[in-house]
């Protein structure tokens, strides 16, 4: 077994019994070294509801005719003048899941032009909003998908989202390629020439096969 | 000077703009990565530095945005040539009626070689009286990476086009455009192109298909193809992606254009005198709540010079398993190959990530490859990395890490990094946007609002 192999074997071991004895891992008393009580990805929409105002929503409301019973069931009455009170009571009497906001904000036939659509507008949470389509090769299909309907991917994302894969480009991240893949490019890049120019132009090879004289 | 004067000006309008009392969301994410290592030309350490940052003025009068996007670069060592960016867009979404626009403007400089400016503006006319939304767009292309003032290509380039979309498609998408791309006065294609895409959730195999066609007028020939479709083989446990594609950019055929500026892709021209085909498979299995399986293969198909095919291989396999099913745990063992004219490659990538700790990311990767050239170059590269990190603050990450490589530039290349992170939001005149901060920080999904600018290349 040559060296790179075997600390290749080293470190995978060890990595891999750490997954494994999680429970063993010491969880200590210490206020600097707690473990997360919480998924890391929560699975709820529900922070989405905070964000609406009335305020903000009196003047479409009175121009379309929206009604306080369209949004909130009405088996009883909140009867305080004390918004402390009110807010909460009224949050809790709203219609159950996304409905009432959806009526205007994304439903294809009953949107308003004026409501904004993007799921941001509302949700901070956007893991359990990943679609399906995301969930293989999304890495292969998403060009076409946001050539062809780039407002869907804009209700979630915003155009930093993109920048983040396809302009932060330095010699530090290993974003697209991994470290090895200065060595392997030539065969990746023979075997499959159309994916290279989706991100690179000419002058990217001539730059760096020019200094070091390498072979094509 | 002027870089500091541009990071200076835009805090003095965000302080003015908190002044005064208005509604609006402001968000700012600025990241740093840092490395120290020897330099691959020269041996010398050099440690370059990159500052990206990301700032957002959302929700203005009007509906009015304003998103500016810079990276600055500095190399405390030997002077590595390396580009900066600055980049902002104006967009007012609908205020104007039935009107979306936006307005960009990206500029890269490239130091004393020279520097590259790009503008670009995108109009879209839409109303539910018709069932169809016009787009128009126009201006240059956008570089991500240094052109180094084009030895070889001009950078005098335009692409303008249009769109027309069909806004009553339901869960789908149809729209017919055009292109024009220009480059140092000469027109190098003008492409009709087909977008449409669908998902039937209700089907059985619930399947989403999408494509694409793109016919050049201008060198009558078709320069691109694409077919797809994602289906879910067993529901909730086996989904599969399909495509297949084509490409043809050279427009006349399998004649090399030996002036580069008049290749609509000469990167491509280096490697192929044909088209191309594509197919490629994806399926990813779920053995169990916290195991999945994948695996993908791809076969590519083209001329490298008159007469000689080649065929090109790409593929893999792996696990990936969530330890818990709870996220806070990630380990990814895959395999990958290659094989074409270019050589053989075969390689594995082992990647561990650990959350279980409140504020603490710990992860770490290792890649070997093995690959043999047609150049009768045969080596095994490996890379590995070993990185902490820590929620310092809401919003704040850092995160140090050591890389480890060994290959055939380097014995040893050992490396020092430090990466920093600090994404911050407010909401001016509302409710602020509570967790919204940090959630970029440590690669949980970001809460962004807005939209995009113009074409890119």
């Amino acid at each position: 077994m040559t060296s790179p192999a075997r600390a290749l074997a080293l470190v995978a071991a060890c990595a891999l019994a750490l997954a494994a004895c999680r429970q063993l891992m010491p969880l200590p008393q210490n206020r600097y070294l707690q473990p997360r009580t919480t998924q890391r990805v929560s699975m709820s929409t529900a922070d989405a509801r905070q964000y609406f105002d009335h305020g903000q929503h009196a003047k479409p409301f009175g121009v379309t005719g929206v009604e306080c019973i369209d949004c909130h069931r009405f088996d009883f009455v909140i009867d305080s003048g004390d918004p402390k009170i009110a807010e909460p009571l009224s949050a809790h009497a709203m219609v159950d899941g996304s409905a009432a906001c959806h009526f205007c904000h994304v439903d294809d036939a009953t949107r308003m032009q004026a409501a904004p659509a993007p799921c941001t507008t509302c949700h901070t949470n956007l893991a359990p909003l990943v679609p399906e389509n995301h969930q293989v090769a999304w890495l292969d299909v998403h060009a076409a998908e946001a050539r062809g309907n780039p407002v869907q991917c804009e209700s979630c994302h915003r155009q930093s989202f993109c920048i983040a894969c396809h302009e932060q480009r330095d010699t530090i991240q290993l974003i697209a390629h991994e470290r090895n893949f200065l060595f392997l490019h030539g065969i990746e890049a023979r075997a499959d020439p159309m994916q290279c120019s989706a991100c690179h132009r000419e002058d990217f090879c001539i730059n760096c096969h020019l200094r070091e004289a390498v072979d094509p | 000077m002027w870089r500091w004067r541009t990071i200076v000006l835009a805090w003095g309008a965000l302080t003015a703009l908190h002044a005064r009392a208005f509604a609006a969301d402001l968000q700012a994410t600025v990241k740093v990565p840092a490395q120290v290592r020897d330099g691959y030309y020269t041996d010398e350490a050099e440690a370059p530095i990159y500052i990206y940052t990301d700032l957002g003025l959302n929700r203005l009068r009007h509906g009015l945005n304003f998103e500016t996007y810079f990276r600055l670069y500095e190399n405390f060592g030997p002077n590595e040539g390396d580009a900066q960016f600055y980049s902002g867009v104006l967009r007012l979404p609908y205020g104007i009626p039935y009107t979306n626009a936006s307005l960009g403007r990206q500029f890269l400089s490239e130091g004393p070689r020279g520097a590259n400016l790009a503008d670009s503006g995108r109009l879209t006319f839409d109303t539910s009286a018709l069932p169809v939304s016009l787009t128009a767009f126009g201006g240059a292309p956008r570089y991500f990476e240094p052109t180094f003032s084009s030895p070889s290509i001009s950078q005098d380039e335009q692409m303008f086009g249009a769109r027309m979309n069909l806004t009553n498609v339901t869960r789908g998408y149809a729209n017919l455009g055009y292109l024009q791309y220009i480059r140092d006065g000469e027109t190098l294609s003008e492409l009709v192109q087909l977008n449409a895409g669908r998902s039937y959730p209700d089907a059985p195999l619930r399947p989403n298909v999408y494509g694409y066609v793109s016919y050049d007028a201008d060198n009558a020939n078709l320069y691109m193809a694409q077919l797809g479709t994602q289906l879910a083989l067993v529901p909730q446990k086996l989904l599969g992606s399909f495509d297949a594609g084509y490409y043809d950019p050279q427009g006349t055929g399998t004649r090399y254009r030996l002036d580069p500026n008049l290749a609509q892709d000469p990167l491509f021209q280096q490697l192929s005198i044909s088209d191309e085909l594509r197919f490629r498979g994806s399926l990813r299995y779920l053995l169990s709540k916290s195991v999945s399986a994948f695996a993908n293969l791809g076969y590519m198909r083209y001329e490298v010079s008159e007469g000689v095919q080649d065929n090109g291989y790409l593929g893999g396999a792996g696990l990936h398993w969530l330890p818990g099913g709870d996220g806070l745990e990630s380990v990814r063992l895959e395999y990958y190959t290659a094989d074409s004219r270019g050589g053989i490659l075969n390689g594995a990538r082992f990647y561990y990530d650990n959350w279980v700790y409140d504020r603490i990311h710990f992860r770490t990767k290792v890649d070997v490859a093995y690959y043999e050239k047609i150049t009768n170059q045969e080596a095994t590269a490996v890379a590995t990395l070993l990185g902490l990190g820590y929620d310092l603050l809401p919003g704040l990450y850092c995160e140090a890490y050591m890389e480890g490589n060994r290959n055939e530039r380097f014995d040893a290349d050992i490396r020092f990094g430090l990466w920093i992170v600090y994404d911050w939001s407010h909401r001016f005149g509302q409710k602020s946007a509570p967790g919204a901060a940090s959630a970029a920080s440590t690669g949980e999904p970001a809460a962004p609002a807005g939209a995009a600018t113009g074409e890119d290349a």
